[in-house]
């Protein structure tokens, strides 16, 4: 496992954006098929732009006494803990920075998002934003538990919390073989940590928008295009988790980690908009009452399995 | 210039909606919604998120000030259309979106163009509309003052929250807040004044505004032509009542947060409504109740929500799908399964030409949506947020039925 140049600390938020904008065209593409329309890949491909220039040269609002400096840091720090996680996503055998803690940083910069939806969700002094921002809070306690004792089941089949190590360590056998459960339960926990789909209920349209009910222009670009990049690199890092990173025949490895990204954030976002949006009021009893359980006795197995060995 | 202007004719050629109905307005409504699936432009959640105000239904004073303070918050460039009648909906969004291309550019944190605010008590309603600030934006590098009368020393001028116990004993902030009545997927005109700790309602008063005088109900008119003398196809009205289901079933799977099937639900219910023939709207029907039905997870979200008991509901009045969903386990489930059922069941007599007889019953029962408003305020108080939102909407309540007796009963007067 390399790491890449210093430079490609400045390409990683283009490609971020580049991966974001395909799963928007792809969810897209999705909802206009429901809406019976016909889906070209053009089309598909060109709304997206559309809606990025239109935010872009759209005006900002500012509401009344809105806490300006919490709405606007928190707005920022969705994209930036998004690129942030990226850093320690390897790329066939190459990551931006391989930590020997690559797990770790990863998911400390998945909870900045916490932090970054209530602040969102609070500095526009708004009733709609402030309930959407708290039940981004409650979601966070509902999933992150069982997602930890994903990333933990992982990380101790390969004895190493470095990203890179838990690749090399699948050399033989891809851990969602032997770890089916950590797989499933990580993919859901991805879209809750992005608030996307099933997990939209700090956005939900009951809210009229939730935590982006008063976001226009650059703001809502920022926030929610940095939503649409959580959820790809929470769905990425599942390939190095799970999936085996770029380990595959014929193909070279950046090759078989772009095909096995694009395969699951097209299933994920094919998945998630079959569902509608769970309500923590009844998904954390579900998560800590199944979940928690179902991801430590995983846990225990692959522990027992690695101490037999 | 040149690349301005090209860039935001590139933009408006998907403008996002807002769409703000007057009771009366419904089948401008219809209208509309149809045309922005069929074209693929998105419906704004707020106004925020909006380029094109469209205003369906007749002017109704009473909802001109919330709906001027909606399009006092929807951002630059941006446009505003009324669509008094559903024939006017093609024309009415081809303007909005010529007008948006042609907009001037906003500068950016320039509000100063800005409509003032169609004078509403920005002070009591820190949230009015939509549950944004009131609608006034300002410079925030400039000591530009709003004049708010009283209140100058408070943060915008906006009231602060009091205190009061919530329901474990806490002592929490309270906000008064308006629901309504420019939101999505809500019935039209319906305002519910609350007070919230956190994103519990505590104290639910139904207000709301509808012109007096006899509306023009869209979702009873089969049977009010029939009782005015005319002649009314059981096809007709079965129809009409199959598209009242479909239009709520859409509004509770809107809420719940499933959008492709709440889009589905509206593509059954438009081609109702246009007069398809019946075996082409049974099988569109059928995918989406099988769906429906095999979802467990929406079963979980809605079970348990809003339970109206028989009795309540016969004491209140309540009549035709919710009274009967009442005797079952008369929840949000119990309600929306209702409409399931009942749509299976009408789907096949769409294209009856027997006369409308009294025993084929209007979408909401015989008692309208009178009884419907009276139970709103039992059933929410104390709920969460999204509880009471999917509450509202297993009831859909249609504001343009209320006689003017009831008018006058003071249904609306919360």
């Amino acid at each position: 496992m390399g790491e890449a140049p210093v430079w490609s600390v400045v390409v990683l938020p283009f490609a971020m954006a580049a991966a974001a904008y395909a799963a928007v065209a792809i969810d897209a593409a999705l909802h206009a098929r429901a809406a019976g329309r016909s889906v070209s890949v053009a089309g598909s491909m060109v709304r997206p732009l559309r809606s990025v220039v239109r935010l872009v040269i759209g005006q900002r609002r500012t509401t009344t006494a809105a806490d300006l400096v919490l709405w606007r840091v928190g707005l920022v720090t969705v994209p930036v803990a998004a690129v942030s996680a990226a850093v320690v996503l390897p790329w066939g055998h190459v990551a931006v920075a391989d930590l020997p803690v690559g797990v770790v940083w990863f998911n400390g910069m998945e909870i900045l998002a916490w932090a970054a939806v209530w602040m969102a969700g609070w500095g526009p002094n708004s009733v709609f934003s402030l309930i959407g921002g708290y039940r981004f809070v409650a979601q966070g306690l509902a999933y992150e538990l069982p997602h930890m004792f994903a990333l933990i089941t992982a990380a101790t089949a390969a004895e190493t919390l470095r990203v890179g190590g838990i690749v090399e360590a699948q050399s033989g056998l891809w851990f969602v073989v032997w770890m089916p459960v950590a797989f499933v339960v990580y993919l859901l926990s991805a879209a809750a940590m992005a608030f996307w789909g099933p997990f939209e209920a700090p956005l939900g349209t009951d809210l009229a928008g939730g935590a982006a009910a008063e976001l226009s222009g650059v703001d809502r670009l920022v926030f929610v295009g940095g939503r649409w990049m959580l959820l790809v690199v929470a769905v990425a890092m599942s390939v190095p988790l799970f999936l085996g990173g770029g380990s595959g025949p014929v193909l070279p490895a950046w090759a078989w980690t772009f095909v096995k990204t694009a395969a699951v954030l097209a299933a994920v976002i094919w998945l998630g908009r079959r569902f509608p949006a769970v309500r923590m009021d009844r998904f954390a009893e579900f998560a800590w009452i199944v979940l928690i359980p179902l991801t430590i006795l995983q846990a225990l197995v692959v522990a027992v399995v690695v101490l037999a060995r | 210039m040149g690349l301005n202007a090209a860039l935001r004719r590139f933009a408006a050629d998907v403008p996002h909606v807002l769409v703000a109905q007057s009771p009366a307005g419904t089948a401008a409504r219809l209208a509309v919604e149809n045309v922005l699936r069929v074209r693929g432009w998105p419906e704004a959640a707020s106004p925020a998120d909006a380029d094109l105000l469209v205003v369906t239904g007749p002017e109704d004073p009473g909802l001109a000030e919330f709906f001027d303070q909606a399009w006092g918050q929807v951002p630059g460039p941006r446009a505003r259309v009324h669509v008094p009648g559903a024939d006017d909906a093609v024309g009415a969004l081809d303007e909005g979106k010529s007008a948006l291309a042609a907009a001037e550019p906003a500068a950016q944190h320039d509000s100063h163009s800005r409509p003032s605010r169609g004078g509403s008590d920005h002070q009591h309603d820190p949230s009015a509309g939509h549950g944004g600030d009131a609608g006034a934006h300002h410079d925030p590098g400039s000591d530009h003052q709003h004049g708010h009368g009283s209140g100058e020393d408070l943060p915008g001028g906006l009231a602060m929250a009091e205190r009061g116990d919530d329901r474990d004993g806490l002592t929490l902030d309270q906000l008064h807040v308006p629901l309504g009545p420019v939101l999505p997927a809500w019935p039209a005109g319906l305002v519910l004044r609350t007070t919230v700790q956190g994103d519990v309602l505590q104290d639910v008063r139904v207000a709301g505004h509808r012109r007096a005088g006899p509306a023009d109900a869209f979702w009873t008119a089969p049977w009010h032509r029939a009782d005015t003398g005319h002649a009314v196809t059981i096809g007709e009205a079965t129809r009409r009542r199959a598209g009242a289901h479909l239009d709520s079933l859409a509004r509770v799977l809107t809420v719940v947060g499933w959008p492709d099937a709440a889009c589905r639900a509206r593509r059954v219910r438009d081609a109702v409504l246009a007069s398809a023939p019946a075996a082409q709207v049974a099988s569109a029907w059928f995918k989406l109740a099988g769906r429906l039905r095999r979802s467990r997870t929406l079963r979980w979200l809605t079970d348990g929500l809003g339970v109206l008991s028989s009795e309540e509901a016969a004491q209140a009045g309540v009549t035709g799908p919710a009274l009967r969903a009442s005797r079952a386990s008369g929840d949000v489930s119990a309600r929306w399964a209702i409409w399931l059922d009942e749509l299976d069941e009408l789907l096949p007599h769409v294209d009856d030409v027997g006369r409308l007889t009294d025993d084929v019953e209007p979408p909401r029962g015989q008692g309208g949506s009178a009884p419907l408003l009276a139970v709103l305020p039992d059933l929410l108080e104390g709920t969460e947020f999204a509880t009471a939102r999917l509450i509202v909407a297993s009831f859909d309540p249609d504001l343009a039925e209320l006689t003017s007796e009831e008018l006058a009963a003071g249904f609306l007067d919360g």
